[in-house]
């Protein structure tokens, strides 16, 4: 499975990618890479924003969740209080590309768990390849983003909320899909439970997004 | 009798054979069963706004399921995935799409609603309303998801199409009729309460 083509066809037309997948052997350094360079161009793209703006709110924003995020501030230094300067930049794109990395790994450990618990024969591998293929679509959001730090010179103050409307969407609807149609092609559940496998992942992660942002949701309440 | 609670299980464990079987019966179950959903949210919302903490409140009886019925976002979300699919399905099954996935909402609602009101039903009477709030949020997530897989599985039994085409159309039907149910149940709760200030 050559890379260019698999890469293609995770834009163009994902089914055939993920019959692929389900045919080859896996290939980790393969995926790996597929994971670093989806990740890293977007991160890249949106710490853009801080270097040419400065307190661009794209940034700043992506910055302070990512910063709070439950699983991040247990998952590295953070709980012991330390944290990167915000002036080193270089640190801090390594930083960030270890998170998305993270918040990739994590919900694929947890999918095969439930998999596996479920008595279904998968690969853990190949759950990790349809995983890492997937990530391919935040190459369209950094493309997304590039054209919002764009929009930030007509709508200064509210472009950020148009793009993590877009943002959580791709996270929401187009992920999701391309997981589950994956999952269909690499083991034998029904489209019914690959949808409530990973549709259930939403819960989760909102339960643990609101830890530290409660008062968003609680806002309108008190 | 026995056909019909065969199928109430079927849409829990084999939502597809649910669809194909279930085309016949869904128009007059749904009709039943908007008026139990209503009641249900009904109460949930005098309950939550009026502080009306006992069943045997006369206003319970009389006005919750006027006001769960008008109010209820199943409503909303029934007309807008009916509205949507119109538009999306243009071929001779498109009134058997709409009819079983308008019922497969009936049904999944009402399985909700009786979720979230055991969930939230202490937190009310203990007068924890930012608790309340949030596990009804969370509850109404989990219980949605299982509405789109349901859809899904339903939808894919009966056309003949690609998954990512059935999942593309469940989904964006899905987030945008509950948009159109959330505007609805807005603009009710703003003339209810318009009304009652009046």
């Amino acid at each position: 499975m050559a890379f260019f083509s698999s890469f293609k066809n995770s834009l163009i037309d994902p089914t055939k990618l993920f019959v692929d997948i389900s045919k080859e052997e896996a290939s980790p350094i393969r995926s790996i890479a597929m994971l670093l360079l989806s990740n890293g161009v977007l991160i890249f793209v949106i710490m853009l924003g801080q270097i040419l703006f400065a307190s661009d709110l794209i940034y700043t924003t992506f910055d302070y969740q990512t910063n709070s995020f439950i699983i991040e501030i247990y998952t590295s230094m953070k709980f012991l209080g330390y944290y990167i300067p915000s002036n080193l930049l270089p640190l801090i794109f390594l930083e960030k590309l270890i998170f998305m990395m993270k918040m990739w790994i994590i919900p694929m450990l947890f999918v095969y768990i439930l998999i596996y618990f479920s008595k279904e024969e998968v690969d853990f591998m190949k759950v990790f390849e349809v995983f890492s293929w997937t990530s391919s679509v935040l190459l369209i959001l950094a493309g997304i983003t590039a054209v919002f730090l764009g929009i930030r010179f007509i709508q200064p103050l509210y472009y950020h909320y148009i793009y993590y409307l877009i943002f959580v969407a791709f996270f929401v609807l187009v992920i999701p899909i391309y997981l589950i149609v994956g999952l269909g092609k690499i083991s034998g559940l029904s489209l019914y439970k690959r949808t409530l496998l990973i549709l259930s992942l939403i819960p989760v992660f909102f339960i643990l997004w609101t830890y530290n942002h409660s008062f968003i949701i609680l806002a309108p309440a008190l | 009798m026995r056909d019909t609670l065969e199928l109430f299980t079927k849409i829990i464990t084999d939502p597809g054979e649910f669809a194909e079987k279930s085309k016949d019966k869904s128009l007059y179950i749904l009709l039943l069963l908007i008026p139990f959903n209503g009641f249900i949210l009904g109460s949930l919302y005098i309950m939550s706004h009026f502080y009306v903490t006992t069943f045997l409140h006369p206003i319970f009886w009389i006005i919750a399921p006027l006001v769960g019925t008008l109010l209820s976002s199943q409503l909303g979300v029934f007309l807008g995935v009916y509205l949507l699919l119109a538009t999306i399905c243009k071929d001779d099954k498109k009134s058997k799409s709409l009819r079983v996935l308008a019922f497969n909402f009936s049904i999944a609602y009402t399985l909700y609603l009786g979720l979230a009101a055991a969930v939230i039903f202490p937190f009310l009477f203990s007068h924890n309303w930012a608790s309340a709030i949030y596990f009804y949020d969370i509850s109404h997530v989990i219980l949605n998801i299982w509405i789109a897989a349901l859809c899904a599985q339903a939808i894919q039994k009966i056309r003949e199409e690609t998954e990512i085409r059935t999942l593309f159309k469940v989904f964006t039907s899905y987030f945008s009729a509950y948009g159109v149910g959330a505007l609805l149940y807005l603009i009710f709760s703003a003339m209810l309460v318009v009304s009652i200030i009046r």
